[in-house]
């Protein structure tokens, strides 16, 4: 006997397929249309002032790490090590072959024998997945080279160390992913 | 050639070339998936939150809005489970899918509102000038059809247990797997199943009128 059962239902141990009750097909009928119509009215973007409200909150809540003062500031101009690694991040994300998927900051203590007191020093941890068949030796220089310089023009900081732990590979553009 | 996952640990970094800055401005967040959007937030990238909320919002508006009828209602649900998850996403684990992760956040905020309403109100359309039912432009006879096909399927889903509501919803209108389903409800796939079918035989039943 053929069972009316569209959604596979089982029993409970999932062995064996049990009958559902048989709506009437008609009805089952217009049960798909209303069921239609209600997706077709729901289907609609919340009010623009939603996402600004939620983000509000966001930006109260960041976890922004330690502050780190800008050069010349006398202490007075603080950024987070969060601001710092997102900037930062910005900047890579223009290279081709690399996708940084985590960033971490580290505002390092001074040391005596650092060129200029004012400048603070920051630590810099990524993880970050590259494309299949790039040269990972060139592209991780080339990512220091662009945080040196990033870290330089846009806070004034020193970059002592850059940890790079490349934790995926994914296929070059024009290669589903 | 990368073919494998090389670490480089505490390099110093080479002499700066000066070039490179100027080409590295550009952002591709809009190209991350959820999984990749979902690391950057989790390090504390308010922007790659942001993201993932832009992506998923209409749906998670969708299924808040089909479980309450309101407006109003729903986008306080949605809000509040929004700000959920930020508070939340630190325990988010990479081996889920961030959108069943969601849809459970937003389903469950959705559920406390409904429950929080005393006693149950099935609300009537043209009572409320947010409800789901948009003013159409139909004929005059299909509009109140339609209006009152889709009030007898608002009463029939409010008789519903929520545990077949919401598994009936999220597979018969939001069109989700069994599978997404079930993370989402927490509950086995066979039970999804067996709720989804419990729900189209009562919801049925009170089509009959509609054949």
């Amino acid at each position: 006997m053929a069972l009316n059962n569209p959604h596979g239902v089982t029993d409970p141990d999932g062995s064996r397929p049990v009958a559902d009750p048989a709506p009437d097909p008609a009805a089952a009928a217009a049960l798909d249309r209303a069921a239609g119509e209600l997706a077709r009215d729901t289907d609609r973007d919340p009010s623009p002032g939603l996402l600004p409200a939620v983000m509000h909150t966001v930006w109260a809540e960041l976890r922004p790490g330690a502050r780190i003062p800008l050069p010349g500031s006398g202490g007075t101009l603080l950024v987070t090590e969060t601001a710092v690694g997102n900037a930062l991040v910005a900047h890579l994300d223009g290279l081709p072959e690399l996708l940084i998927r985590r960033c971490t900051v580290q505002h390092l203590p001074a040391t005596p024998d650092q060129p200029t007191a004012d400048r603070p020093t920051i630590g810099i941890t990524l993880t970050a997945a590259v494309a299949y068949g790039s040269r990972a030796d060139a592209l991780l220089q080339r990512v220091r080279t662009v945080i040196t310089i990033a870290a330089d023009q846009l806070f004034g900081f020193t970059v002592d160390r850059v940890d790079i732990d490349i934790v995926d590979i994914y296929p070059p553009v024009g290669h589903p992913r | 050639m990368v073919d494998g996952a090389p670490q480089a640990r505490g390099e110093p970094p080479e002499q700066p070339d000066q070039d490179v800055i100027l080409r590295a401005h550009g952002s591709r967040l809009s190209d991350l998936t959820d999984e990749e959007l979902v690391e950057r937030a989790q390090s504390g990238n308010s922007r790659a939150f942001e993201m993932l909320l832009r992506r998923h919002q209409r749906a998670m508006f969708g299924t808040s809005l089909r479980l309450l009828s309101r407006d109003g209602d729903a986008e306080d649900a949605v809000q509040e489970a929004f700000i959920a998850s930020w508070r939340r996403l630190p325990e988010f684990r990479a081996d889920a899918k961030f959108s069943t992760w969601l849809y459970r956040i937003v389903t469950n905020r959705s559920l406390n509102e409904l429950r929080r309403r005393k006693p149950t109100q099935v609300l009537e359309p043209d009572n409320h000038p947010d409800s789901v039912y948009p003013i159409d432009t139909a004929t005059p006879d299909r509009l109140v059809e339609q209006s009152a096909m889709m009030d007898a399927l608002q009463t029939a889903l409010a008789a519903l247990p929520d545990t077949l509501r919401v598994c009936w919803l999220l597979r018969e209108v939001d069109h989700r797997s069994y599978d997404d389903i079930a993370g989402i409800v927490g509950a086995p796939e066979a039970t999804v199943r067996g709720r989804i079918a419990r729900a189209r035989a009562k919801l049925a039943e009170a089509m009959i009128q509609w054949r």
